[in-house]
């Protein structure tokens, strides 16, 4: 044993070997202790009321031990061993720490001591620790503490020691894991800081003995073996200070307490700052890693301080007295910020590659050791350009990217028509859009912006905020996206690259992707694109009572991306999935034991949920306007008729002619009759075929337009076709071996006509498509519609009068513009229409309205813009009329000023007297010289406010129904729309979206339950 | 099984389509409102009497005057009009004027809803000249009139008016056209509610030498008839009659015309092929050699062209002149004729129009009027309207009126056309491009 080691210093070592729950390691520690090739001069155990058998190893080592309470820290556990030992007079007396999971290689002691014999400004020395575990993985060689609070080590992680890291060297401190310390330094010093009961105490002592004028080193040729138990969670923190008794809390608060007591004190606003933004980040981190406890733990440790600030003045007076030297002594041991940063890059580019493209585990070999004949039977990789040209793969896109080129001739630059609306330039147009509680489109509303204003604005980063070069961008090269989609999901059905290739072309060529594409129907054309890939994911949801949340929330993001563009979809996918929790309920019913019922349902109900909550308050607001689940974004565009739809043909301004008749309907109705699963795909097409047909039939107004318009079935007719061409992959997949192989009857028949129409309608399609399909309505237009001069001020209401048509089928339409033209979302949002407005306008129109132009003035309309083509009769008409006088006449069309006072806010005095004030878009600044009352010329809303003073101004309704206010005094006024009710419901929106987010990123692991192999 | 399957896919599919297209909606709701737009009818000027007949003592009126807007019943079914224009509520009803200067001339004209483009081809801006041209704004908006001028010298410059609304401006044809004899007038309001006439009336010294009307069209042609010029017989000789015509085109126009008459449809001598000059107003004058108290013309011309006939009459021994202009093709109207007995000329090849005569003591007769080339019929005494219920393709008319004052035509056109106005409704498409 010890007595038996060699004694060649001057040094008296004593052991302090302090215990707590320890069992686990203790026999080996102690094994360690008795094994020095130095031995210790004397050993003495502080057990911290270990609830195992720790006292009972420690009876059974012979090492005389103390027991103390259990809520006894570590600098209280060596205070109790060194009130227990004698005092030495006279003699180098060391004191050697050792934890109860810290076990010393047996040279360490005799390093220790080797390391300091020419040293005598030492005052601390510490071994290098490698792990219990893994004895191989350097856990510590010094340590220095971060200017956030992170105990900096400065190893990559999971360091291996290859002696890399060796010699002896400065460091600020190093771990109490087997710190040998001079006593008469540690005594000097005060001992280990009674605020710090366990963590950091070690960098904390470290720093003191740095500015007090003594030198601390590691001396790598010292190993240690360290399990880490209290800060990886394997036993409890039962120490009094730990609030909570959690490790990681005690560890973040006494690691600011450290910076904030031993820093220069000019330095102490800046360090707290950082202390609480990087707590912050770390909380934030810790929430994304669905840790919430542990980002707890980082903003609890850090108010925990605050809240205390005498213990900090008391602890910085403390060291102001021991202080020798300058704090900035320490400073070369503190890590610098970019060595942090370049660090955490590190750690985050290797947990991704070793995510993503994992080291292959190395294969093994018959002829292993290589040998030179193995060499030789490894093929040598090369590649065959003409083979990977002719791939099917690159042969489908090649063939698309030429035909859009030519499709898409009149669409290179700023496109719009059809159902798309101008686009704004910028992406911070759209944000402002989605932000902004009123919109300023015809006399105004309070409508939520759809949510796939947002995703564009998110999406146009990619182009640099340019906003039209994305939206050119997408539908150009939205056939190729639809084919790959189609050929990703395809691929699951088929091995036979030809026919996947094939399968996917015809559904990048499909009437409804044409229609769609030709009419910019965006939310038609995103369903097509992800359509295919949530049919993948479909399968798995027959057993949804297995899928992770992971996968469940993944799922429901992507249908809530597709929802934002396309409430129909969402009106498909709930059906569905309504109908499926239907079925669960009525079969959990008559198999009430074995069926999983609560975890189904609760996936059900996830799914159904959270594409709905993911597009608050938009969606919420379509429930009480249910037409909107039957809407696409935009303008308002009529479907085709019901035979079309039947035959798979949305229809529509732009579609296939009736004489290109898509195979989509023949293949389904083909499909139906099959023996193989190709049937439960046409079962679900001919629904959604039937569905689609009957619901063409229904006209709606909405989206800023007052006609009734015949629903687009595009949405519906999409799966469909998903369904169809899934159908046929499936038929076609072996059918010619099979057909081969049996004598000729009716399904050879099927085949051969099943196939001819797919190719008569490629090539009659490509054909249309490149001919007169190219003269689309979606094309690029630079024109404006208003003429430049009605567009100097937002505030200016111009009331448009056009005629759609010519002859006897002309429609004659209106609506009020404002500065431009409509814009990406303006017809989303747009109000419904204001009953006194049309009714002036209609009795303008037919002659009879002598009061038409003091109610269009009364609303803030201060121009009447016709556009050519116009009809002279209704320009004689309007010039007869009075109340409107011209102003222009021009190619454009014809203007006419509204007489009146025709402003967006008009001050009414007591004597009667309108004057119209200058105002913002929206909210502004406003200033009358009497008192009377204010008019705004928009629609209605509780929101909007006029404060004088902090005080809101009574509003009540004008005759015409606009908000008016009573200004009793006059002054200075704020007119405000007050956009609470609308960040709130954006807020919860966020929340939602984040909170999707984090449950479908990989989850972080609490140290606890981390492996300890993994950990040491 | 398989046969069952078949027939349930077939019957799903027929109910869908069948329920579908039963169901199916026009989704236009486009509606219209159709309304006749309101006629103005020239003032009377001074020394001039003027009545308007029109066909019910109901029809709603007001001046043309600055602050006249309130419509008022007419209270008679001819009525007289005084130093303003009179705006008479819309109705398939076209009232007639007429205005004479006692013992020297006499004219008549339709009262008409505005329009945006009329040519006059007559008048004169030489000495003998007191015609004028008479711009009538009856919107509640000032009106902006372009007046473009054609003479024998060529294109005139052009002329721009300012009509205050609710009034009327009154444009001397000497002062428009200064020494210029033979005149065409392009009249197209930029703005307003403009309706306009011309008064060709002439004198030398004291000595009245007639007046009339000088009716509009609306657009130069190719193919076109005047009807009804009256041929007055003076020992057995025709008095004579001038065909003023303008190309109002960049190129030259060939012509060539046809007399029909009851003594027999020809060319003239010296009018089967000549050709216009472009932009030249052009004179012809003819004196067919034949008895019938009444021919038409038919004009043919390789470019649009614009035409009209003067043609002199004495009456009471004294000359009046009168102008005919292009007609066009009959069609279902009604013509307040209170007060005036009106001759009506119909000219084509299979004439077969049924007229509704509605009497002033409330009886209504029909007559139905047959013949070929060219027929004549009188309207009956106390009749207060007529109406043209049915007419065979081809035919074309025209009125005369003869008085003691002197005589006046006017052609068998609508003088206020049904307009139908989309209703229209709320659609943000119209600001998109």
């Amino acid at each position: 044993m010890a007595e038996s080691a060699k004694r060649n210093d001057a040094h008296h070592v004593t052991a302090i070997l302090v215990v707590h729950d320890g069992a686990t390691w203790l026999p080996e520690v102690v094994a360690s202790l008795a094994s020095q090739t130095r031995a210790v001069d004397s050993t003495i155990a502080i057990d911290t009321g270990s609830v195992d058998s720790s006292t009972k190893l420690l009876r059974n080592s012979r090492f005389p031990f103390v027991s103390i309470s259990r809520e006894s820290g570590f600098g209280d556990a060596v205070n109790s061993a060194l009130e227990n030992l004698p005092d030495l007079e006279g003699e180098d007396e060391w004191l050697w720490f050792i934890h109860d999971d810290c076990a010393p290689a047996n040279t360490a002691l005799a390093e220790l001591l080797r390391a300091i014999e020419d040293r005598p400004h030492v005052a601390i020395v510490g071994p290098k620790l490698r792990g219990w575990y893994d004895r191989t993985h350097l856990l510590e060689a010094g340590v220095s503490i971060a200017g956030n609070g992170a105990r900096w080590t400065g190893l990559e992680l999971r360091e291996y020691d290859q002696g890399q890291r060796d010699g002896i060297r400065d460091v600020l401190s190093v771990s109490t894991a087997g710190m040998l310390v001079r006593r008469e330094v540690f005594e000097e010093l005060g001992g280990f800081d009674s605020n710090l009961s366990l963590f950091r105490d070690d960098v904390d002592l470290g720093w003191r003995a740095r500015v007090a004028g003594h030198s601390v080193i590691v001396a790598t040729d010292s190993v240690a073996y360290h399990a880490e138990a209290s800060a990886s969670e394997r036993r409890d923190v039962d120490v009094s200070h730990a609030f909570l008794h959690r490790p990681l809390l005690l560890d973040r608060r006494n690691a600011s307490y450290v910076l904030l007591v031993n820093s220069s004190f000019w330095i102490l606003p800046w360090l707290s700052l950082r202390l609480l933004i990087s707590a912050a980040t770390r909380s934030i981190g810790y929430l994304i890693a669905k840790l919430p406890g542990y980002a707890a733990d980082e903003i609890l440790a850090v108010g925990l301080l605050l809240i205390h600030p005498g213990l900090l003045l008391n602890a910085r007076k403390v060291r102001r007295s021991q202080r020798m030297l300058s704090s900035r002594v320490v400073a070369n041991f503190i890590p610098p910020r970019w060595m942090q940063f370049r660090l955490s890059i590190n750690r985050t580019v290797e947990t991704l590659r070793e995510r993503f493209f994992p080291t292959p585990a190395p294969q093994e070999s018959i002829l292993d050791p290589l040998s030179d004949d193995e060499d030789l039977l490894v093929p040598a990789p090369s590649r065959n350009w003409k083979l990977l040209v002719i791939r099917p793969e690159i042969l489908g896109i090649v063939f698309l990217f030429v035909l859009t080129a030519l499709w898409s001739r009149h669409r290179y630059g700023s496109i719009s028509g059809g159902a798309l609306s101008t686009t704004p330039s910028g992406a911070m147009d759209l944000w402002r859009s989605y932000a902004d509680s009123w919109h300023g489109v015809g006399m105004g509303s309070s409508f939520a912006t759809p949510t796939w204003i947002a995703i564009l604005a998110l999406a146009s980063t990619l182009t640099f905020g340019n906003v039209p070069l994305l939206m050119g961008i997408l539908f150009w090269i939205s056939p190729i996206f639809l084919m790959w989609s189609m050929y990703v999901l395809a691929r699951t059905f088929t091995s036979r690259r030809w026919l996947a290739v094939g399968a996917s072309v015809c559904y990048a060529l499909s009437p409804v992707a044409i229609a769609a594409i030709n009419q910019g129907r965006l939310g038609t054309l995103i369903t097509l694109i992800c359509g295919p890939i949530i049919v993948k994911a479909l399968p798995r949801l027959n057993a949804i009572q297995s899928q992770s949340w992971k996968f469940i929330f993944g799922l429901s993001l992507l249908l809530g991306a597709v929802t934002a563009f396309s409430l129909p979809f969402y009106l498909a996918i709930a059906s569905i999935f309504l109908s499926a929790g239907v079925k669960d309920y009525f079969h959990y019913r008559s198999h009430r034991e074995d069926f999983p019922f609560q975890e189904r349902i609760s996936r059900w109900l996830l799914l159904l949920a959270t594409p709905f909550a993911l597009c608050l308050p938009w969606s919420l607001e379509a429930l009480t306007h249910p037409s909107r689940f039957l809407c696409e974004p935009g303008l308002s565009l009529p479907g085709g008729l019901a035979n079309a739809v039947f035959l798979g043909n949305p229809g529509g301004v732009g579609s296939l002619p009736s004489w290109c008749v898509g195979p989509a309907t023949f293949i389904i109705l083909i499909s139906l009759f099959s023996s193989t699963r190709a049937r439960v795909y046409a079962q679900w097409g001919f629904g959604f075929i039937i569905f689609a047909t009957l619901i063409s039939t229904i006209s709606i107004s909405s989206h800023g337009s007052a006609v009734s318009t015949r629903v687009w079935a595009g949405t519906w007719l999409t799966i469909s076709t998903m369904c169809a061409v899934i159908s046929g992959v499936i038929i076609l997949d072996g059918l010619r071996e099979r057909l081969a192989n049996s004598n000729i009857h009716y399904r050879h028949i099927l085949a051969g006509l099943g196939v001819a129409s797919v190719l008569v309608y490629s090539v009659t399609a490509t054909i249309w498509i490149v001919t007169s399909g190219a003269n689309s309505p979606l094309q690029v237009n630079n024109i404006s519609v208003l003429p430049p001069f009605l567009g100097i001020s937002p505030t200016t209401k111009t009331l448009v009068i056009r005629n759609s048509n010519s002859g006897p089928s002309a429609e004659l339409s209106f609506f009020l513009a404002r500065e431009k033209d409509a814009l990406l979302g303006d017809p989303d949002v747009a109000p419904t229409s204001t009953p006194a407005v049309d009714q002036a306008i209609r009795d303008l129109i037919d002659g009879s309205g002598l009061t038409s132009s003091k109610i269009l003035s009364a609303h803030g309309i201060k121009y009447l813009f016709m556009k050519n083509p116009v009809d002279q009769q209704l320009v004689r008409s309007v010039d007869g009329i009075g109340g409107f006088v011209r102003n222009s006449s021009t190619d454009a069309g014809i203007v006419w000023k509204i007489i009146g006072p025709g402003g967006r806010l008009v001050f009414t005095d007591q004597k009667g007297v309108s004057t119209p004030l200058s105002v913002g878009s929206i909210n502004g600044r406003i200033l009358t010289r009497s008192s009377g009352t204010l008019t705004l010329a928009e629609n209605y809303d509780s929101s909007w406010q006029i404060i004088q003073n902090g005080a809101k101004l009574v509003r009540t309704k004008n005759e015409y129904g606009l908000p008016q206010f009573l200004a009793p005094t006059p002054g200075e006024f704020f007119l405000i729309h007050d956009g609470t009710v609308r960040r709130g419901w954006l807020s919860l929106q966020i929340i939602v979206l984040l909170s999707t987010l984090v449950m479908i990123l990989p989850a972080g692991r609490r140290k606890r339950e981390i492996s300890v192999e993994e950990l040491t | 099984m398989r046969f069952r399957l078949m027939a349930l896919i077939f019957l799903l599919s027929a109910a869908t389509l069948v329920s579908a297209n039963l169901l199916e909606k026009k989704a236009s709701l486009n509606k219209f409102s159709q309304t006749f737009p309101a006629s103005v009818c020239p003032p009377t000027g001074a020394g001039l009497n003027g009545q308007v007949s029109t066909g019910s003592r109901n029809t709603l009126s007001r001046k043309v005057i600055r602050n006249s807007t309130v419509l008022v019943p007419v209270k008679s079914a001819r009525f007289p009009v005084g130093a303003y224009p009179v705006l008479l509520e819309g109705s398939s009803m076209t009232s007639l004027t007429w205005q004479s200067l006692s013992s020297k001339w006499a004219g008549a004209t339709l009262c008409k809803s505005p329009a945006n483009n009329e040519w006059f081809v007559g008048g004169t801006g030489d000495v003998t000249s007191k015609g004028r041209l008479l711009l009538v704004n009856s919107g509640l908006s000032k009106a902006i009139v372009d007046v473009a001028l054609w003479s024998e010298n060529g294109p005139l410059a052009a002329k721009v008016f300012t009509v205050k609304p609710n009034s009327f401006s009154q444009v001397r044809l000497d002062a428009l056209a200064v020494a210029q004899n033979q005149l065409v007038v392009r009249v197209t309001p930029r703005s307003g509610r403009v309706s306009t006439f011309m008064i060709d009336e002439r004198s030398k010294g004291l000595r009245s030498l007639g007046g009339d009307f000088v009716n509009s069209v609306a657009t130069p042609k190719t193919d076109f008839m005047i009807t009804g010029i009256p041929n007055q017989i003076v020992k057995s000789r025709s008095v004579g009659h001038i065909l003023r015509i303008l190309s109002p085109g960049n190129a030259k126009a060939t012509v060539s015309v046809e007399l029909i008459s009851s003594d027999g449809t020809f060319n003239p001598v010296g009018l089967d092929s000549f050709d216009v000059a472009r932009g030249l107003v052009t004179e012809v004058t003819f004196s067919p050699n034949i008895q019938s108290n009444v021919f038409s013309l038919h004009v043919k011309s390789d470019q649009p062209i614009l035409a009209s006939v003067y043609s002199q009459i004495v009456v009471s021994g004294r000359k009046d002149f009168l102008w005919n202009i292009a007609s066009t093709q009959i069609a279902p109207m009604s013509l307040g004729v209170s007060g005036l007995e009106p001759t009506l000329t119909f000219t084509g090849n299979q004439i077969r129009v049924g007229v509704e005569s509605h009497m002033d003591n409330g009886r209504v007769s029909v007559k139905m009027i047959k013949g070929t080339d060219i027929v004549s019929w009188k309207v009956k005494s106390g009749t207060r309207s007529i109406k043209i219920i049915s007419s065979s393709p081809g035919v074309y008319g025209s009125g005369l009126v003869t008085s003691a004052n002197g005589i006046g035509t006017f052609p068998l056109t609508p003088g206020s056309l049904l307009s139908r106005v989309a209703i229209p409704s709320s659609n943000i498409s119209v600001i998109n491009r």
